[in-house]
């Protein structure tokens, strides 16, 4: 009885969740009417009202999210998993592969490769790697980072010998970009695998995690794709060092409370997760989107939108939050992070489009509003801290009057400043409580407290982290609105590629991305203060994040720093308190897919034309083709501008047009060993 | 290397940038793994032929260019020996194979030319490629349709402007009028 009644439980999950995020924000928002509704509402007051409302529904739904995944990790630690001993692979139904299928565009290929051999390596170490295949799915264009790609591909495949399990292949157009990739892997040999998991170039994953994966999509036929939530690690700077701390310690939490609503509609991530091949090729081909970028053209965060796609169909999505061993990199500092919100940040806001789309499951649609909403908060944000500004101005110009009408005693004016501090206090505890949760937790487990330093230092850490973290929002607040008002605007802001690897942010650097927060700040801070000064005392946290965001930018990019509070044991996470297997099977394959020695940067393209030895390797990977007379013209042109203009006279696109074709190749290889000196002296081998 | 043929061409090739033709295709040799000194006298003597044969048949505008592409179609008819049947694929990745160094005492053999067909260099050749994709197995991915709310609505009112402005007959019919 008691079975089937919580049998039906599931069936409460989302309307629970929605009650408790609709009630809380009801309640917060009578308080904030009650308290501004002084005689009347004002049209500024109404603003303020209706985007408090917004940015309340916003934080009580993450509140209530983690919340609820407190709750579940607590039931789930009182009643540990029957640990049971799980059938290999293959004894499962009939022999079956899965692609582990790594999408890449001008990354850096040791880490790729060190990434994918330690993955590889893991599996191997379970003793079911036979039915996995790895595929590198590479959209490089960068020749240099080409044929540094297929050095790579050749050494480990190599290494790992018959049946080949280790497969390259880099597109001729990197159309539709990622989404692209993947379709076209799918297209050209989605027949021969049942399950493809996808990774990212910084995601590493543990064997048993992806044979338990497999394992899952076995039981339950209806099932189409499984993420597994990624941890942060390997980032050694301070500002990195608090976010993998924070994702470690609070990101569980969270990703219990998103798998206990969103249940069988959850969403995709775009990696670490598996899928079913085949119901993916039938209903995951993206279309264009009718009209011109920001909002129309291709799809740039796919990952939402296939997750949707295969909702609608049926099939279901389901987000492992109890799975371990996935992992991914962090950008190492404030500014690469934001630089990383800059790509993110279009293709979310162009989801705004699908949220009333014809046919998509209600909690896709609310996948789609809280992408949107993870940019569009910061300026909602932005726009209320502005409108609470311009009322605390007006209402400093109002002056009270205390007897009026036929009144003989003096009427005081009515003060809600409890109503105002009751606003304000459910703001930060709706903010904050979320972190005083994950130390409870802990506090309940404290084998796992111990991972993290101890109680007692994480309690420390995530004191330390909500300090900088109060620092830091304005300063993101400020990124998001720009990149928001850039796209919405049309125009491009212009970030460079990400940087994955630890390196640390420079004076000049952080000057030219944080001087206009400096201004900002000093000059609202000074116009507050002068016309406002009841307000100043209120935005000073604002304030402060912004004043100090070129020296808080610089000191949280040091990796001494971080690396100090690693040693006192400060944010301290589990995979640093005892390094994962696999993490471990990462140090030592970078070491394995390092560049010799001497080995200069950017000149892998010179390699491929000069060298023979590596000239041959890579016209082996060409596909052999006839060449047709336009190509034939474009490639001299190629070499007569080679000749004229030198080596450092042609594009990167240019470079990587010549060493496309074995043709062209073949000449250019014998016309710069023709040349007045010979390229190689001594032969480089 | 059959020699008879190209003796009277010998005088073309070697007339003063010979020497400096030579000069490269030793360094040249040298990049691709040849380094012993009989060997590259060998080799070189074997380019010089074929360089010759080619200033025959047409004028020459590089030396060292063709003395490039003959070593290279030397080592090319060599590997084809080898593999006795190949595509250009597999002669690729031969090719591959021996430059890399996978293949100990290539340039020996490259000079001795194949051996009997019991002591072919093709199942090490062969083995040595490596198969960068497997072979295809295509799916259908058609393209999803995502209808778009604000796409349909601009639809329908269009389509309502149209019917009311462009055909207002259509809109009402006349009276005694099938609609």
């Amino acid at each position: 009885m008691s079975r089937h009644f919580f049998g039906l439980g599931r069936y409460f999950h989302r309307p629970i969740f929605f009650l408790l995020t609709m009630l809380t924000t009801l309640g917060a928002m009578s308080l904030l009417s009650a308290a501004i509704q002084d005689g009347g509402i004002t049209p500024l007051e109404l603003a303020l009202l209706i985007l408090y409302a917004i940015l309340m529904l916003w934080i009580t739904a993450s509140f209530w999210t983690a919340a609820l995944g407190f709750v579940r990790i607590l039931r789930r630690q009182r009643q540990p998993a029957v640990s049971k001993t799980a059938p290999l692979l293959n004894d499962l139904n009939e022999p079956f592969r899965t692609a582990i299928v790594m999408p890449v565009y001008n990354e850096d290929p040791e880490r790729v490769f060190a990434g994918l051999r330690a993955t590889y390596q893991s599996l191997v170490e379970t003793g079911q790697a036979d039915s996995f295949e790895v595929f590198v799915l590479s959209d490089t264009r960068d020749p240099d980072v080409w044929v540094q790609e297929e050095m790579q591909w050749r050494r480990w495949a190599r290494e790992v010998g018959e049946p080949a399990r280790i497969f390259y292949r880099n597109r001729v157009e990197n159309t539709a970009r990622k989404s692209g990739n993947l379709a076209e892997f799918c297209r050209n040999w989605g027949g021969r695998y049942r399950y493809m998991i996808v990774l990212d170039a910084d995601s590493i994953m543990a064997g048993e995690t992806l044979v338990e994966m497999v394992r899952r999509m076995e039981a339950d036929p209806r099932l189409a794709l499984v993420q597994v939530p990624p941890v942060p690690v390997n980032r050694s700077s301070l500002f990195a060092r608090m976010l993998q701390f924070a994702g470690s310690l609070y990101g569980s939490m969270f990703a219990a409370g998103l798998s206990y609503w969103q249940q069988n509609t959850a969403n995709f991530w775009g990696h670490n997760a598996i899928i079913r091949v085949r119901p993916f090729t039938e209903h995951c081909g993206l279309p264009q989107l009718p009209g011109n970028e920001p909002f129309g053209g291709e799809i740039l965060s796919h990952d939402f939108v296939e997750a949707a796609l295969l909702a609608r169909a049926g099939w279901k999505v389901q987000l492992a939050d109890d799975l371990g061993g996935s992992y991914e990199e962090i950008p190492p500092t404030l500014i690469d992070y934001a630089k990383r919100d800059r790509r993110w940040c279009q293709g979310n806001l162009q989801h705004s489009r699908l949220v009333l789309a014809r046919g998509f499951k209600g909690a896709s649609r609310i996948h789609f509003i809280m992408g949107v909403m993870s940019y569009l908060a910061s300026p909602l944000w932005l726009l209320f801290l502005i409108a609470t500004g311009i009322e605390a101005y007006f209402h400093s110009l109002t002056v009270p009057v205390y007897f009026f009408g036929d009144n003989v005693l003096p009427v005081w004016p009515q003060s809600y400043a409890v109503e105002m501090a009751t606003v304000l206090w459910v703001t930060l505890t709706l903010l904050f409580l979320p972190k005083v949760l994950s130390l409870v937790l802990l506090a309940f487990d404290p084998a796992l407290a111990r991972r993290f330093g101890g109680l007692p230092k994480a309690a420390l850490s995530v004191l330390i982290e909500s300090f900088f973290s109060v620092l830091l929002a304005p300063v993101l607040m400020l990124f998001q609105s720009k990149f928001v008002a850039a796209i919405l605007l049309r125009t491009t802001v212009g970030w460079p590629t990400q940087e994955r690897g630890d390196h640390q942010t420079g004076f000049a650097e952080a000057v030219g991305a944080h001087s206009v927060h400096t201004l900002v700040a000093v000059v609202t801070g000074t116009a507050t203060y002068l016309y406002v000064p009841d307000f100043f005392w209120w935005f000073t946290p604002v304030l402060a994040g912004l004043a100090l965001s070129i020296p808080v930018s610089m000191l949280t990019s040091r990796i001494a720093l971080g690396q100090w509070a690693r040693r006192l044991g400060l944010f301290l996470t589990p995979e640093e308190s005892a390094e994962p297997r696999v993490l471990a099977l990462l140090e030592q394959q970078l070491q394995q897919t390092a560049a010799p020695a001497g080995a200069a940067s950017g000149d892998f393209w010179l390699r491929a034309v000069v060298n023979p030895c590596t000239y041959a390797l890579h016209a082996a990977q060409l596909p052999d083709e006839a060449p047709s007379r336009r190509r034939r013209h474009a490639l001299e042109g190629l070499i007569f501008k080679l000749q004229d203009a030198g080596l450092n006279g042609l594009s990167t696109r240019e470079k990587r047009a010549l060493i496309s074709h074995r043709d062209g190749l073949a000449e250019l290889h014998t016309l710069l060993w023709a040349g007045a000196k010979p390229p190689l002296q001594p032969p480089a081998r | 290397m059959p020699t008879s043929h190209v003796d009277s061409d010998l005088a073309l090739v070697s007339a003063d940038w010979w020497p400096p033709t030579a000069a490269r295709l030793t360094v040249y040799l040298a990049a691709l793994g040849v380094t012993d000194a009989a060997e590259v006298a060998q080799l070189t003597e074997q380019v010089r032929q074929q360089v010759a044969s080619r200033a025959a048949a047409a004028p020459l505008e590089d030396t060292i260019e063709a003395a490039i592409e003959a070593t290279l179609a030397l080592l090319d008819a060599w590997l084809l020996t080898e593999l006795g049947e190949a595509d250009p694929n597999a002669l690729a990745a031969a090719r591959a194979a021996v430059l890399s160094g996978e293949v100990p005492g290539w340039t020996q053999r490259w000079l001795d030319g194949a051996a009997a067909e019991s002591d072919t260099l093709a199942p090490q050749l062969r083995a040595l490629q490596l198969t960068a994709v497997p072979p295809l197995a295509p799916l259908p991915m058609p393209t999803s349709t995502i209808d778009l709310c604000c796409q349909r609505a601009r639809r329908q009112f269009s389509g309502a402007i149209c019917r009311w402005f462009c055909q207002p007959d259509a809109r009402v019919p006349a009276p005694g009028e099938s609609a």
